[in-house]
């Protein structure tokens, strides 16, 4: 069949089939964090020091360039915002504006966009690798349930470690921020903490911390999907993780507009 | 690990013995018609249900009384009351009978793994057509055939990696995938399957360690997973398991740091760690060297022999299978075109199984042969 319908629809199909994927894993996934660990044999993730290992490789090793990034995004924000307010006057209201824009936009997004590039595609990678070796399929013989045995570990990690390392970026933002104001712009110290202080409310701090949650959902099932689902050999590992970056990139960036839209329409 | 056959009640072929036997069994069984009706309970009824896929054609599959052998251990309990039906059959044949019976211990238990009419397709590719068998317990299997005979699949059917299309699979006296099985809920299935993996173990073509484990990790995992066994008892298990392959000195290295034979050990050594009834080798020689092919060959034989347990091995290396053989199952096109001993399978007719066991190229008709070639020949 041919013709834009048809193109529409094929197109319309594949992205439900790939989305359905991830989201039959997250049932699963909440499944076994939920309900398996109450049965009498849980074997799901606290029986495995993986969740821990995991946890540290998420989000220690992700602390520096975490900071990196935010610091730099937060010298950026300063100059673009102050180099517009100057010319009204009004220098001393970039510091409400980037930090509201840190904590509730740039701060998440951005540390989910390190995290994709550091930890999801590590994630696919790592568990395509473990299927074309037959370790997921020793797994399964052994009657060890792989998405309890190995997602769980994962999800639990990023679910846990994204929402501080989306504080530590937005604190980190806010203060290579503060540097730029005080040092390039003139802005006094206390005038930019109190400007910071003054711009921010609750509501920011927790729908930042939900997108951040959010975030941590997507990149770990569509990451853990995409490496579970491997068929093939290395050539196939290498596409995967290519795929699971990509499609995590704009899934979380989607559901960052959704989240964005919603909060402003009802909260 | 009950066997009903060493409740039999053992007298040795003495007649003044036997006859006694008789009058008892006969006297139980007035007894418990009176008093029970229904003689049997539902339990029983189930096990008869479940424990022998071959029940349908009892005469056919009668096992032969063999001759008692000197060494066989007797059974010296007599039969309780709380089980007098299920002995009640027995009793009945002369003592002699029974006592042949009783000392081919496990000869008339289901067959270990019973295939019957698998098969299975990739959409329009059918790798198995129809494929049966059984292998006994205890016995070492050696399943072969060519590339793309379909024997990897059959291996992956065999431990549930892939849903069969029809037929079915019983692995000791449960049925796994079959018309008994497949209208259960997904959910009941997949307890199924994880009550047999249990009972199995598999040795995959990568040995398939987890790399971020020690070869010791990797081997008390599914202790670890499956009981509750304290953590020193886990240690010894280990220990004893990494012994029985020659890895004992191994314990603390990863996966990357072992060579391939010593892999595959670890890899069987993790396959045994549940004490399996069952297990299955995934092209064990592949990637070895001729001289680590036969102690791994060995290797399975030993333990074969030791623990008793059944084996079925997936190779295409003639010279690894005549050695470790009990009996080799050989497919082609996804069909078994040979069953029987080594020796059978050496002295075989068939055209197949002779260009297969000579490595030959099978000659084609000429009306196969190219085009092109007609101007040649």
């Amino acid at each position: 069949m041919t013709g834009p319908f048809a193109t529409i629809g094929r197109l319309g199909l594949s992205f439900f089939q790939e989305l359905g994927g991830p989201v039959i894993l997250a049932r699963k996934t909440l499944f076994w964090v939920t309900i398996a660990p109450f049965r009498k044999r849980p074997a799901g993730f606290f029986n495995s020091p993986d969740t821990f290992r995991q946890a540290e490789a998420v989000g220690v090793k992700s602390i520096p360039i975490v900071l990196l990034v935010s610091s730099l995004i937060g010298t950026i924000l300063v100059l673009q915002t102050a180099y517009q307010l100057e010319k009204f006057g009004q220098v001393r209201l970039v510091a409400q504006g980037v930090a509201v824009t840190l904590v509730r936009e740039l701060g998440p997004l951005m540390t989910a966009i390190v995290l994709i590039g550091r930890v999801g595609s590590a994630f696919t990678a790592e568990l395509g690798n473990m299927k074309i070796n037959e370790e997921v399929l020793a797994l399964d013989t052994m009657a060890i349930n792989p998405v309890g045995w190995l997602v769980v570990p994962r999800a639990l990690a990023l679910a846990v470690m994204q929402p501080c390392l989306s504080i530590f970026s937005c604190l980190t933002g806010i203060f290579g921020g503060f540097l730029m104001g005080v040092g390039v712009f003139g802005i006094p110290p206390n005038v930019y903490i109190d400007q910071t202080i003054r711009g921010l409310v609750l509501q920011d701090i927790v729908s930042g911390l939900l997108k951040s949650l959010t975030f941590a959902v997507i990149i770990s099932m569509i990451c853990c999907y995409k490496g579970l689902a491997v068929q093939g050999g290395a050539e196939q590992v290498g596409e995967a993780t290519r795929n699971s970056v990509v499609a995590s990139l704009v899934l979380v960036i989607a559901a960052d507009a959704v989240f964005t839209a919603v909060i402003n329409v009802f909260f | 690990m009950t066997d009903d056959n060493e409740k039999v009640p053992e007298k040795g072929s003495d007649e003044l013995a036997a006859a006694k036997a008789r009058a008892k069994a006969t006297a139980e069984r007035k007894l418990a018609e009176s008093s029970v009706g229904k003689a049997s309970t539902d339990d029983e009824k189930n096990e008869t249900k479940t424990d022998d896929p071959r029940a349908e054609e009892p005469k056919a599959e009668e096992p032969k009384p063999e001759e008692p052998k000197a060494d066989e251990p007797k059974p010296d309990a007599e039969p309780t009351k709380d089980e007098p039906k299920k002995d009640e059959p027995k009793k009945e044949e002369p003592a002699p009978a029974a006592a042949k019976r009783s000392s081919s211990r496990g000869k008339d238990r289901p067959p270990m793994i019973v295939v019957k009419g698998l098969k299975k397709s990739f959409g329009d590719r059918v790798i198995l057509k129809d494929v049966n068998y059984e292998i006994e317990r205890g016995k070492v299997v050696v399943i072969m055939g060519g590339s793309g005979s379909g024997k990897s699949t059959m291996l992956k059917c065999l431990i549930g990696a892939h849903p069969i299309d029809c037929g079915e699979i019983w692995l000791d006296g449960a049925q796994l995938s079959g018309p008994d099985v497949d209208h259960l809920d997904s959910t009941k299935r997949h307890v199924i399957w994880n009550d047999a993996r249990r009972k199995f173990g598999v040795l995959f073509q990568s040995a398939a360690l987890f790399g971020s484990m020690t070869v010791g990790e990797n081997v008390a995992l599914p202790i670890r997973f499956h009981t509750d066994l304290a953590e020193e008892t886990i240690d010894i298990m280990v220990k004893m398991k990494l012994d029985q392959v020659g890895l004992g000195h191994a314990e603390d290295l990863l996966p990357s740091e072992i060579s391939g034979g010593m892999a595959k050990r670890a890899g069987l050594a993790r396959a045994i760690a549940l004490d399996p009834k069952v297990i299955f080798y995934d092209e064990p020689s592949a990637g070895l060297d001729p001289i680590v092919v036969t102690v791994v060959d060995h290797l399975i034989k030993d333990l074969s022999k030791a623990l008793g347990i059944t084996s079925v091995v997936i190779t295409h290396v003639m010279e690894s299978a005549f050695r470790i053989a009990d009996e080799i199952v050989m497919l082609y096109q996804g069909e078994v075109i040979f069953r029987g001993t080594p020796e059978e399978c050496q002295a075989s007719d068939d055209d197949r199984v002779k260009q297969f066991i000579a490595g030959e190229v099978p000659v084609r008709d000429e009306d196969e042969l190219p085009a092109f070639l007609d101007d040649v020949l």
